[in-house]
């Protein structure tokens, strides 16, 4: 599925104001909690899946709707009032609520605007 | 042809996620004569019709829309215990094909069950817009499944689907060397089902699930392997309306005062448009009355009471509740057009967030949206919830969404009693 963006360099940033280092984004080790959360991406930043730390009914839920690990993902907007992420997965929208989002590990975050 | 297996008629099951326009092609397929089927085990109604094939009878059966055959709503549980209990003779896979990016998970999932499938990918025209470009022969034999390409809406390419279940059903007749009908666990021999291969529906339900468990972990890759040998999707999202119609329409502050403003600018103009009309049937029908009925009926000197019951009783009454089918009629016409515009899936976006502290969801708020054209197909719609929680307290909240017939009934009634001259309006 060939749509995932090398990042530029310069595009390259880190974990916005959540995270303290200001260096670039780092594959978490296997086992390892992932440092960015879904919940965390900025509207019009998108990054790659790393982990799905969902109940089984919901994962197989988001698989379906095409969240897995290493597909990238892409933040169209932020709902108002802690409202759900308006995300776009390949050819599909979604919206996914703030809770479920901080449980999906992701890293690459590029900006695309 | 003259084959055994050619005299019973097949049962054939469609499957798709939804949105996928599955029902549309099912009404397509079998020219709409559908009838609700009765199937052992199952708690829901299945529509079923006969499909002609070209010399060859075949029953084909609308399963509900699933996301995964091992998710965990309703709908799934329903199509996993129809898998399990009925012998299937084949199976047509219905996916969106400007979604295959994702939906492509269905097909493989379903290869697995090991039954003759046919891969149909509606909304060929819409990929085709959206810059999505297949490869159909190459899926097709990395599949091992005929694969085609289909448009319900235009009515394009359904010969050929046809022509293809034809063929994925009776094996010899195709040339030889075509795809094989079979998918990759070919162990279980065409035409088979899984409820023939093990005692009791239980212990396939069960198999099935072990079958398909077995093989998710390696789903993914299998899946990303034939994407990119086989779908090339546009690099740039080109649908660039949308996306400037929703930075107004999904403002944070703009969005839901302007979604309200439209749903009672909808209401505004269905009642600006069906009042009149139902002033004018209501006349009609009155006169009718007076002047053909009335004098019908006292032509044939029926005892008073007999007479007032059939006009002012039956017939009034009858009269009152059909000159309602203007405005009902218009209601549904107008929540068909918002929610095929995709307008009532950005209205649970924006309201997401007011109903998590209601304890119910977006979607629950389409949905007692719905529930203003008909509650029931508003609560059947509640089935894709996965949560039996929220799921029971939507329905329980449609019902509060008066219906377009109620609505009306509410309004005559509120007319009737509380106009101003009326003794229960009097101060004194």
């Amino acid at each position: 599925m060939a749509s995932s963006t090398a990042p530029s360099r310069q595009a390259r940033i880190s974990g916005q104001h959540h995270s303290p280092s200001q260096t670039p984004l780092q594959l978490p080790a296997p086992g390892q909690a992932p440092d960015l959360l879904l919940s965390e991406l900025a509207a019009g930043q998108s990054a790659t899946i790393r982990s799905l730390a969902v109940e089984p009914g919901l994962r197989h839920r988001l698989q379906a709707l095409g969240l897995h690990r290493g597909q990238r993902v892409q933040l169209l907007r932020r709902g108002w009032w802690a409202g759900p992420l308006h995300l776009r997965i390949g050819m599909t929208e979604m919206m996914l609520r703030r809770v479920d989002a901080a449980r999906v590990g992701i890293d690459n975050v590029v900006v695309t605007g | 042809m003259t084959s055994s297996a050619a005299c019973r008629p097949a049962t054939i099951a469609d499957m798709g996620m939804p949105n996928t326009g599955k029902s549309t092609l099912f009404n397509k397929l079998t020219g709409s004569h559908a009838h609700i089927g009765n199937w052992p085990g199952l708690t829901v109604d299945l529509m079923q019709a006969s499909l002609e094939l070209g010399g060859r009878s075949a029953q084909l059966i609308d399963l509900p829309g699933i996301y995964d055959l091992r998710g965990h709503s309703e709908d799934e549980a329903v199509v996993r215990r129809f898998l399990a209990a009925t012998a299937i003779d084949l199976v047509v896979v219905i996916l969106n094909a400007s979604q295959l990016d994702r939906q492509l998970r269905l097909a493989l999932q379903v290869q697995e069950l090991g039954l003759p499938t046919v891969v149909l990918l509606n909304m060929a025209d819409e990929a085709k817009r959206f810059g999505v470009t297949i490869d159909l022969p190459a899926l097709c034999e990395h599949l091992g499944l005929p694969v085609l390409l289909v448009s319900a809406k235009y009515g394009r390419g359904l010969g050929e689907a046809r022509q293809a279940i034809r063929k994925a059903l009776d094996p010899g007749l195709s040339q030889p060397g075509s795809l094989d009908a079979n998918g990759p666990l070919a162990g279980v021999p065409a035409s088979s089902s899984l409820a023939s291969t093990s005692a009791g529906p239980a212990g396939v339900g069960e198999s099935l699930e072990q079958r398909l468990a077995l093989v998710d972990g390696e789903l993914p890759q299998r899946m990303a392997a034939i994407l990119a040998a086989t779908v090339q999707l546009p690099p740039q999202w080109r649908d660039r309306l949308t996306r400037r119609l929703d930075r107004v329409l999904l403002h944070p502050l703009l969005g839901l005062p302007l979604f309200f403003a439209t749903m009672l600018l909808m209401f505004q103009g269905i009642y600006a448009i069906g009042v009149p009309i139902q002033g004018l049937l209501s006349g009609w029908l009155n006169q009718f009355g007076q002047g053909v009925l009335a004098p019908l009926l006292a032509s044939w000197g029926l005892p008073a009471f007999v007479d007032g019951f059939l006009l002012e009783g039956l017939y009034q009454g009858v009269g009152t509740v059909s000159a309602f089918l203007p405005v009902i009629f218009l209601f549904f016409l107008a929540i068909g057009v918002v929610e095929d515009s995709g307008y009532l899936s950005r209205a649970a976006y924006l309201m997401d967030a007011l109903m998590e502290r209601l304890g119910l969801d977006g979607r629950s708020f389409v949905l007692c949206l719905m529930g203003f054209g008909c509650n029931v197909p508003a609560i059947l719609g509640t089935r894709v919830m996965r949560s039996t929680g929220l799921r029971l307290l939507t329905m329980l909240v449609i019902p509060f969404s008066l219906c377009s017939a109620r609505l009306n009934v509410f309004l005559f009634m509120a007319a009737a009693f509380f106009t101003p001259w009326h003794p229960l309006c009097q101060e004194r």
